[in-house]
């Protein structure tokens, strides 16, 4: 049995005389239990102290400033909307490949525009990278830190109407104010 | 006129079964909330605190999500066994709250052999528990039932000795007479080893930690009730926490006084010290890491017999010179 | 500066216990790679060993090495104490080549040996009769690239399930496989197995067993599958099945350019983010010889050491549940929260962090989160004697780690065990300390060590590594130069130069390393991560032998497993 068993059963002293034996095992046994009932006041200290738990539906709790939710368009004040030259360097860019973008130069002349900015979030690791390469900073990420759904096609988010909901949500704010 | 007394003594035992039932029962689904109360507190948290004001109702939403389960019964089990463990379980608990003293008027049947009877039947779980582990056709079921056979057999022997050193004191096995001795000084006071050898034989016999390696969740699952679900859980549940009311009502009638107490003796005091017994139980169980199987049969043998019969002949010695 | 030890002794192991050569003095010069690479001249040609720039590279000696040459020289290397770091596999197309690649404990010296061979000649012989710890490797090569290894003692799959007839890590590797019918043909594999089994086990009567500590169980720290070989409770055999967590990461980054490869090294393990992140973007900073400002050194350092506290946080309240003491867990996971509330401050994420780029970070440090920092200190040492007392002093404690698991130096150099798990056996390797980084030589800080080698050992060792973390915080955070956080110079666009880089760190759990091979584009031709789970998984296999079954989740906590880590 010994041979087969290397475990901590063979650390048992069995070098050690009987006397020893038996004053290793009375020692071992105070203070033992000195460590038993030292344990039990520490978690009786813990036990009268203030619970630390945030009940989070009833009692508010807000994420840092620079919390990475989801990725969105920047509404600039000054034009009031994005700014999106359809550049493409965040679709390149993206380990997940999260972005589908397409993009043209209006009839009317001026900047390339993007006619299709879909974004997957189900994908998306929220590493950044998008946000860093974009030319005109025009990606940002949202403060929504309970996005949840059932749905997963909730988490496809197409960028031009996201940023138009977004506008007239804004604009109905200011009215009412 | 026999027969009118006959069925007199018929209904005063029905009346009292029900109130024991009833009286266990409710015990048992407040002691669940006691100990998820205190184990969050003593983890920074607040525990249950939405059904019901600060959570009182969630044990009746457990029961109630238990009941409303689906059974499943796994392909291969051993249909008999698999269906009475749960039922073997709970019912020796139900049985032994017979002879408990709650006041002087409140032991349903004040049995001459009271002592002997409690702890009796305290060893049909033993069968309880491997019929669950065995009938679940399961390794990890079958490890835990035997690990718990082990250390629940075991574990009587220290528990029977402490208790013996306190019946050679007393004399008498009735339970109201164990009470009644104890009105000018409580037994701990004379044999305080005694007792602790109680509560430590005590918990390990309903398997708690820090000796729950049965029911050890990170290394066996769920240990020798994996397999069962629904209601059939909710027993085993309602065993073991009516198995630690049952240790701690015992160790109250043998060791704290009873019903003793300052001003007015009675019930209520007896509830009192039954609840410090086990707040304190629940405290040992979160604050301890468990012992392994060797070590928990080391502890009862190597350490725990021997004291317990130092402690057996140290009684009779004092008994003899006194 | 004395911090209070578990049984008041000092930090400092008593160095007469140690065996002399692995006292981590910087004065004791051992060997130097000329000496090493005039002593490899008569296994091998003088023209394929030379001695390459550390700084460079990270590698002190390079060789090319031919399939008959390979053991003469690994045993040369064995008897001179060298560990295995790594065994690394790559496709050049027409040929194949294998690095193996060696260390030492005391002193820095990494030796790199490269096989290469062409593919219709593919016959390398295994390592593993003088480097136990290669048996894992070489099962992931054959895995990954089929290169066939003779003398194997079991050559059969790693990560990928056994029915797989695919080699994902070639280069023209296409993946056409049908998900269905592959699980089918598992189950039926499984099957198989399962009849073998039990028709052996009802032929001999035997009474062994085996159990399965399966993918799904709370206490194996993610998905995986001990096998275990059981007699009663006494365990026979450990045998450790990986691969459920394998995300293909290094094929992930062969796709990619070197900037879309950056949040990936953090998702391998995530309870040391910031620490794989610094591996990574290192390795690219050396191959690109980028600078780093002062100021960017010492936001490194803090964030780093942040991160080892949560992650030894974790690992204490992990390693108390699985041993049953579900209190621990609470209180370390409420100190946790402290951290990863000021990572959410300086990052925006709790655990999943990209902060780290080529020359500098995403964002320079808040005041608040100097502040939060500056109070977390004194906050977390009261509580960690609290944990010390509960903990550590507890005699229920001591009785089910003391003795378990023991680890030998010779398992350790075989293995190449990392991190605390090494520590606790008398060898004080600490990466940051062997082969400095950051400026980790700038401040006042030991390497704990103990000589048990065994859990309980393995505990102390992390405990006092926590107080040491706390101590580096001490003094870096006072210290921290205004200035640039980013290197103004650092190029925008990254192409090393071709050739192969090694660049590690320590992790909480041992040093980490990522192996780049560069062709001279914008996408890196080979990245191998070399994870310190990885090599300390595999040791478990020699050291549960004899074991109970409750002690075999004590071993599993103490060596700090992450499984992601392991599978990548």
């Amino acid at each position: 049995m010994t041979k087969r068993f290397s475990g901590p059963l063979s650390l048992v002293s069995g070098h050690l005389s009987m006397k020893e034996n038996m004053f290793k095992t009375i020692k071992e046994i105070i203070l033992g239990s000195w460590s038993i009932l030292v344990g039990m006041f520490i978690t009786a200290k813990w036990m009268i102290t203030r619970p630390v738990t945030i009940r989070y539906p009833y009692q508010p709790t807000r994420p840092s400033p620079v919390h990475k939710g989801r990725i969105r368009f920047v509404i600039f004040p000054e034009t009031g909307t994005h700014d999106c030259i359809a550049c493409l360097k965040c679709e390149n860019v993206c380990p997940s490949d999260c972005f589908k973008i397409a993009g043209e130069k209006p009839a009317a002349g001026g900047q390339k525009r993007p006619t299709l900015f879909t974004y997957n979030f189900s994908t998306c690791s929220l590493c950044s990278l998008c946000i860093e390469v974009c030319p005109t900073k025009t990606l940002e990420h949202s403060p929504e830190f309970n996005l949840a759904s059932g749905d997963k096609a909730i988490f496809f988010y197409d960028f031009l109407k996201d940023t138009e909901e977004r506008r007239e949500k804004q604009d109905a704010a200011t009215l009412n104010r | 006129m026999a027969f009118n007394e006959m069925i007199h003594e018929a209904i005063q035992i029905l009346i009292w079964a029900v109130g024991v039932i009833a009286f266990v029962t409710v015990n048992a689904l407040a002691l669940v909330y006691v100990e998820r109360k205190v184990s969050a507190h003593i983890q920074r948290r607040l525990g249950p605190m939405h059904v019901g004001p600060h959570g009182l109702l969630q044990t009746i939403a457990d029961a109630v999500k238990l009941v409303s389960k689906e059974q499943i019964i796994p392909k291969n089990v051993d249909k008999f066994l698999f269906l009475i463990a749960p039922i073997l379980a709970f019912f020796p608990v139900l049985v032994l709250f017979v002879v408990m003293p709650f006041a002087p008027n409140l032991i349903v049947r004040d049995l001459n052999i009271g002592v002997l009877y409690v702890f009796s039947f305290a060893s049909m779980e033993v069968i309880a528990i491997f019929m669950a582990g065995w009938s679940s056709n399961n390794k990890y079921s079958l490890l835990g039932a035997m690990r718990s056979v082990a250390q629940v057999i075991s574990y009587e022997v220290p528990l029977l000795l402490s208790v013996l050193s306190v019946i050679l004191m007393i004399g008498s096995l009735k339970m109201s007479e164990v009470v009644q001795y104890q009105d000018k000084i409580w037994v701990i006071v004379l044999q305080p080893i005694a007792f602790i050898i109680f509560m430590l034989g005590g918990i390990a016999d309903t398997n708690r930690a820090p000796f729950d390696i049965p029911e050890a969740e990170s290394e066996l699952v769920a240990g020798f009730h994996t397999e069962y679900s629904g209601m059939r859980f909710a027993l085993f549940f309602l065993a073991e926490y009516s198995n630690v009311f049952l240790v701690s009502c015992a160790a109250t009638a043998l060791f704290l006084g009873g019903w003793y107490g300052p001003f007015v003796n009675g019930v209520h005091w007896f509830l009192l010290k039954v609840y410090a017994l086990v707040f304190v139980i629940v405290w040992i169980r979160w604050t301890f890491p468990r012992l392994r199987p060797d070590q928990l049969m080391n502890f009862c043998w190597k350490i725990l017999t021997p004291i317990a019969i130092i402690n057996l002949l140290i009684t009779g010695l004092v008994l003899k010179l006194v | 500066m004395s911090f209070p030890g578990l049984t008041g002794e000092s930090n400092q192991i008593k160095l007469k216990e140690l065996d002399p050569r692995f006292r981590g003095d910087d004065n004791i010069v051992i060997m130097n790679a000329e000496e090493i690479k005039s002593e490899l001249n008569p296994i091998l040609h003088p023209e394929n060993v030379a001695v390459s720039d550390y700084s460079k590279t990270g590698f002190h000696i390079e060789a090319t090495v031919s399939p008959d040459q390979i053991l003469p020289v690994v045993r040369f290397l064995r008897k001179k104490e060298f560990f295995l770091e790594q065994i690394t596999g790559a496709d050049f197309k027409e040929t194949f080549q294998l690095s193996y690649q060696f260390n030492r404990f005391d002193q820095t010296l990494r030796v790199i040996l490269r096989l290469k061979q062409p593919w219709n000649e593919y016959q390398v012989p295994s390592i593993t009769s003088i480097y136990a710890g290669a048996n894992w490797f070489e099962r992931e090569v054959f895995d990954m690239y089929g290169i066939q290894i003779k003398n194997h003692p079991h050559l059969k799959r790693l990560l990928l399930p056994e029915f797989c007839n695919f080699h994902p890590l070639r280069k023209g590797f296409k993946f056409e496989g049908d998900s269905v019918q592959d699980v089918n043909r598992a189950w039926e594999l499984e099957q198989e197995a399962e009849q073998k089994i039990s028709s052996t086990v009802l032929e001999s009567h035997r009474r062994d067993y085996f159990v399965n500590m399966g993918p799904q169980h709370p206490s194996t720290h993610g998905v995986l599958r001990l096998l275990l070989h059981m007699d009663g409770e006494i365990i026979l055999e450990v045998d450790p099945v990986i691969g459920y967590a394998h995300r293909a990461d290094e094929k992930m980054g062969e796709n990619g350019n070197y900037l879309q490869f950056t949040p990936y090294p953090s998702r391998v393990d995530y309870l040391a983010g910031m620490i794989y992140n610094w591996g990574y973007v290192g390795t690219v900073e050396r191959a690109l010889g980028i600078e780093l400002t002062e100021r960017c050194k010492y936001i490194r350092v803090i964030v780093s050491e942040l991160q080892r506290l949560a992650s030894h946080l974790l690992w204490y309240g992990a390693f108390l549940m699985d041993l049953g003491n579900f209190t621990p867990f609470l209180y370390c996971f409420q100190d946790r929260e402290e951290i990863l509330d000021m990572f959410e401050l300086c990052d925006g994420s709790r655990l999943t962090y990209n902060y780290f780029r080529f020359g500098g970070q995403e964002r320079d440090l808040s005041p608040e989160f100097l502040d939060r920092a500056r109070k977390f200190i004194p906050m977390l040492k009261s509580h960690l004697k609290d944990y010390e007392q509960l903990v550590a002093k507890n005699i229920i404690f001591r009785k089910r780690t003391e003795g378990v698991g023991v680890i030998t130096k010779d398992l350790a150099i075989e293995y190449g065990v990392t991190g605390g798990a090494l520590r606790a056996c008398g060898i004080p390797y600490d990466v940051r300390k062997s082969e400095p980084y950051g400026i980790y030589d700038q401040f006042q800080w030991d390497v704990p060590t103990k000589t048990g080698g065994d859990a309980y050992s393995r505990f102390q060792v992390r405990v006092q590594e926590m107080w040491q973390s706390l101590r580096i915080l001490e003094q870096a955070l006072p210290k921290i130069p205004e200035g640039p956080y980013n290197n103004p110079q650092a190029p925008k666009r990254f192409k090393p130069n071709a050739g192969e880089y090694y660049f590690c760190v320590e992790s909480p759990r041992g040093q980490m390393g990522i192996y780049l091979i560069s062709d001279g584009t914008e996408n890196p031709y080979r990245i191998k991560m070399r994870t310190p789970c990885y090599n300390n998984l595999e040791v478990i296999s020699p050291i549960g032998k004899g074991h109970l079954l409750a002690d075999v989740v004590c071993i599993l906590g103490s060596l700090d497993i992450v499984v992601p880590d392991v599978d990548r």
